[in-house]
């Protein structure tokens, strides 16, 4: 109970806190601004001459004593001796009484202060309100609570401006009290009188910006510090004016004293960020939070980068300087604004007139802007040397390359939007437009360098820019070369889908989810994309987005091959699978089942479990063993292709090149290699083998895809063989390879029938189809067939017959091609 | 034309909104901005965030689907794989070649293939606590010296019937009913 009603009390004066606010807001702050208004307007504030403020000094300047007279040398100690004998603290006397403080000033002070003290209280008020409302408007969205954050700094900013006040006065008392204190003691230097009189003339002045700022604060605060400044600016030149009379003696009074002088900057301060908003209004209209976060966080980078090279170039330091780096931010911004806008374009649902008006015209005044102080730089370099100017003309010649780009993005962006259907090669367009430009900007930063360097010394400031450069242009770089390989690849590897295919399938690019009727490929795992979104997709990355077959390291299918091997795998599936296809998906057959199979597997593939197991003694393997090490097989060779491919692909890549190369190394693991005959299987399997029923079919095709795991296994080994042995030793190859596959081959193997059967059948003739490598796998099939045609069913002899057709075909395609395997072998292998 | 990644992001909310997963609404906050969205993601049944309706906001990257993007709830959670200030730690919002511990294989991550409707549902998944509580995601964040919640992971381990007691009483916060 008592936390609910301390609850209750909270709420109320969370209540009464918000009422306070809002009353302060609604209906004090405006009072507080008329009435500051009226204060800053009446005699105290509106003093013409600074002079006024002046109090004399009652210190006589006293008879001097002469104790530096030659007649009476007075010994030093003549001071303390008399002194002795007063008690008590000693006291510089002054004959006329105590000085006075400023009247005028303590004047002020006393107005102001209880201002100072409501404002400190007022905003720890607001403060309150604001945490308050805080949660409430955030459920809203993100926006409100960082406008309320800024509120919140602003207000604390004010809060501790004006407990610095109060420090203020505290010290314009102490140093006014000490420099009095030396008048006093050294009475005859008419300097320290005039330091007083400074010193009450300064203090006027923060007086007033106090109270100015105050005004400003609680009204609107831009507005205020303009009209602040433009009425400061006022001031002092009809000051100026007023004392001098004339033209040119008033600028120099200006110019030689501070005060005015930083009074001007001011002016010269609020009228660049008044320019800025102007242009921000007629180019841009309201800025996006994103946009102004950009602009935030460069702008920081760029002011420090600007204090850097003021380091360097503090000899030059002058008005004029400064001037020119404002410009220079304020171009630099603009820059930035309009490269975000352009980009803006392609995440809009609509762009207006509007906008094009306004991204050209912006662009045509940057880009001339750019022009003109680049010439300036460089005129100003050719007829008097080296100077600041190479800075600025190195900077806006960047810029200019920033509006180059800018503006090609733009018209890329303008042609694709008018058109209804995507364009294909603005990628690409973007892309080089990218590496060109930052071509030109490396070249322009390294001339830089080097010309500083030489000149002056290293300039730390265009450090971190050109090492953004360097990155980007590094990027582009190898971007066009991801793009270039990837474009490559698909135009000659994949085939363009036809219209059957894309109808056959739905056809939906699950890239960009929209329909695909024209321009779209195929990748070798059958997977359909429009080729625009595969490219910019392969510039990523360089696996199928569906199923993450790697294209980088699947084989180069080239188009003849390919149709070898469709041509081959055409018609061995009509009958063998024909026969036990009661449980085979028979609709679905994807035209190139091999690359089916690989990419199906692809994830087991990376188990390191994948190296196919020695089958000898093997009791049970499940269906799912012979099938994984029946695909991963023809896969391994290609593995160590990996290295050429970018960094990521390396990385998934590793893991398989590991696991596999060392366990499929022919001396560790003993090749496993088909029954020579069937002593050791009992009557029931061999009974099994034969008929016509659905297990002696299935009993046959386990059997087979053994065997035609095996001879995988040797393909792989030789290829393995050969990417070991060097190619000065091409003999060693067939040599090595049949001896061992001698020895392994004693231990009998047992086809045990498994339960499930996950692949299907069609895999295992393609498979053989694609285990072309090595001449071991050739002899170690010609000794197979002793199993298939010891069975008598008109199904296998089928089989059989196909088979026989098959190893003549490939004996010839080896044929053929055998010259180069092994080289190509070994280049792959190397990597 | 307008650019891919704002055509993908219209499809994705005609898809959503014309076929609505169960238990899960998500559509861009302004419809002048595609790139942020809003989602909500009733908690799934039979857990301990059973009833609770969690608002998160999506930030589509400009070149959206090659790229993820980000998710953060914007209420408070308790979850292993969720930062303490909302953001989700799951594998599929990691683009490829993210990780650099390798922890992560590359095929439970992102691709174009994913979509708003399969983060979510692999999130709602995620709160149903059918993953093991992840704790190598940190890696993916190690500027993050909280990571994805130790905490939690932590209580998800030992402490069951607490994580659960938390749960339950971000639901009833979430609702808007007393705790």
């Amino acid at each position: 109970m008592a936390a609910d009603s301390d609850s209750k009390k909270v709420l109320e004066y969370k209540e009464r806190v918000k009422k306070q606010a809002e009353e302060l807001v609604l209906k004090d702050f405006p009072r507080k601004i008329v009435i500051l208004d009226e204060l800053l307007k009446t005699s105290d504030f509106n003093k013409p001459n600074l002079e006024d403020v002046h109090e004399t000094l009652n210190i006589p300047v006293p008879e001097p004593i002469q104790l530096n007279s030659h007649s009476e040398p007075v010994s030093k100690r003549w001071k303390s001796e008399k002194m002795d004998d007063i008690a008590g603290t000693k006291v510089m006397a002054l004959i006329n009484g105590s000085v006075p403080c400023n009247k005028n000033l303590c004047n002020l002070v006393t107005k102001v202060k209880p201002h100072v003290r409501q404002l400190v209280e007022d905003s720890n008020v607001l403060k309150m309100w604001v945490s308050f409302l805080i949660p409430k408007i955030e459920d809203g969205n993100n926006f409100g609570v960082s406008i309320q954050e800024d509120t919140l700094a602003e207000i604390q900013s004010v809060e501790s401006e004006a407990a610095a006040f109060y420090d203020q006065i505290s010290r314009y008392f102490l140093t006014r009290g000490k420099i009095v204190s030396k008048v006093a003691k050294y009475p005859h230097i008419e300097d320290y009188r005039r330091a007083v009189e400074e010193l009450d003339e300064k203090e006027y002045l923060s007086l007033m910006l106090v109270l100015c700022e105050k005004a400003t604060i609680k009204g609107s605060k831009s507005a205020g510090v303009t009209l602040l400044s433009v009425v400061m600016t006022a001031a002092v030149i009809g000051n100026a004016f007023y004392q001098k009379k004339q033209f040119y003696p008033s600028v120099v009074y200006i110019t030689k004293s501070n005060p005015c002088m930083a009074v001007m900057y001011i002016q010269a301060f609020v009228m660049v960020i008044l320019m800025g908003k102007l242009m921000r209004k007629v180019f841009f209209g309201q800025l996006r939070a994103a946009e102004f976060e950009h602009l935030m966080e460069r702008s920081w980078y760029a002011v420090t980068e600007t204090c850097l090279a003021f380091t360097v170039f503090r000899d030059d330091f002058s008005p004029k300087f400064v001037a020119l780096f404002t410009v220079l931010l304020f171009l630099k911004s603009f820059h930035w604004l309009a490269e975000d806008r352009v980009d803006f374009m392609e995440r809009s649902p609509v762009i207006s007139w509007l906008f094009h008006i306004r991204v050209i015209a912006l662009l045509s005044v940057l880009g001339y802007m750019d022009y003109l102080f680049v010439g300036h730089a460089y005129q100003s370099t050719v007829t008097k040397g080296a100077s600041v100017q190479l800075v600025f003309g190195f900077e806006y010649a960047i810029l200019l390359t920033i509006i180059c780009n800018i503006a090609i993005k733009y018209v890329l962006h303008t042609v694709d939007l008018q058109s209804d259907n995507p364009w294909e090669n603005k990628a690409v367009f973007l892309l080089y437009t990218e590496l060109a430009m930052g071509f030109v900007k490396v070249v322009l930063y390294v001339t830089f360098v080097a010309i500083m360097v030489r000149i002056y010394t290293l300039p730390l400031f265009a450090f971190r820019p050109m090492y953004y450069t360097m990155r980007a242009f590094n990027k582009a770089f190898n971007d066009v070369i991801l793009s270039r390989r990837a474009i490559r690849n698909m135009n000659t590897l994949y085939p363009d889908a036809t219209p059957e295919e894309l109808s056959a399938a739905d056809n939906v690019c699950i890239i960009c989810r929209e329909e695909m009727v024209t321009a779209s490929k195929k990748l070798p795992c059958n997977h359909i994309f429009h080729t625009s979104c595969l490219r910019s997709w392969f510039q990523r990355q360089q696996t199928c987005p569906t199923c993450r077959l790697n294209i980088l390291q699947t084989p180069p299918v080239t188009q003849q091959q390919q149709q070898a091997a469709n041509n081959n795998a055409a018609p061995p599936p009509a009958q063998p699978v024909a026969a036990p296809a009661g449980a085979m998906p028979q609709g679905a057959m994807p035209p190139n089942p091999f690359m089916m199979m690989g990419n199906n597997l692809w994830p087991p593939f990376q188990v390191p479990p994948a190296a196919p197991q020695p089958p000898a003694g093997t009791a049970a393997p499940s269906g799912a063993t012979p099938a994984n090490g029946s695909t991963s097989a023809p896969q391994a060779p290609f593995t160590p292709q990996a290295g050429p491919s970018s960094a990521s692909a390396a990385g998934t890549a590793t893991n398989p090149f590991l696991c596999m190369r060392f366990p499929m190394l022919p001396f560790m693991v003993p090749p496993p290699l088909p029954p020579r005959d069937f002593t050791g299987l009992s009557e029931e399997e061999l009974q099994n083998l034969e008929g016509t029923t659905r297990e002696a079919i299935e009993a046959r095709i386990r059997t087979m895809r053994q065997i035609v795991m095996m001879l995988d296994c040797a393909s792989v080994m030789a290829s393995q063989i050969t990417a070991i042995i060097p190619p000065s030793y091409p003999t060693a190859t067939p040599a090595s390879q049949p001896a061992n596959s001698e020895d392994a081959g004693s231990a009998p193997t047992e086809p045990q029938p498994s339960t499930s059967s996950d692949a299907p059948p069609t895999s295992l003739v393609n498979q053989t189809e694609n285990s072309t490598a090595a001449p071991s796998a050739q002899e170690a099939e010609q000794s197979n067939p002793s199993m298939p045609e010891r069975s008598g069913s008109p199904s296998t002899s089928a089989m059989n017959s196909e088979q026989e057709e098959i190893r003549r075909r490939r004996l010839q395609k080896f044929s053929s091609q055998s010259p180069d395997n092994p080289q190509a072998d070994n280049t792959s292998n190397e990597h | 034309m307008a650019g891919s990644a704002l055509r993908r992001l219209m499809a994705e909310y005609k898809q959503l909104t014309l076929n609505p997963p169960e238990g899960i609404i998500a559509g861009p906050i302004n419809e002048e901005n595609f790139f942020e969205w809003e989602a909500l993601i009733t908690g799934p049944e039979g857990t301990c965030f059973e009833g609770g309706v969690f608002p998160a906001k999506l930030i589509f990257p400009p070149d959206y689907p090659l790229s993820p993007p980000k998710m953060q709830f914007t209420c408070e959670m308790f979850h292993p794989n969720i930062y303490s200030d909302g953001r989700v730690c799951i594998s599929i919002l990691h683009a490829p070649g993210d990780d650099p511990m390798g922890y992560e294989s590359s095929a439970e991550r992102w691709s174009p293939v994913q979509s708003v409707e399969k983060i979510l549902l692999s999130v709602v998944s995620m709160l149903a606590g059918c993953f093991e509580p992840i704790y190598y995601l940190n890696a993916t964040e190690p500027n993050d010296e909280s990571g994805a919640n130790v905490d939690a992971a932590k209580m998800w381990r030992e402490n069951r019937e607490e994580f659960n007691k938390i749960a339950e009483r971000l639901v009833r916060r979430t609702l808007g009913l007393p705790p």
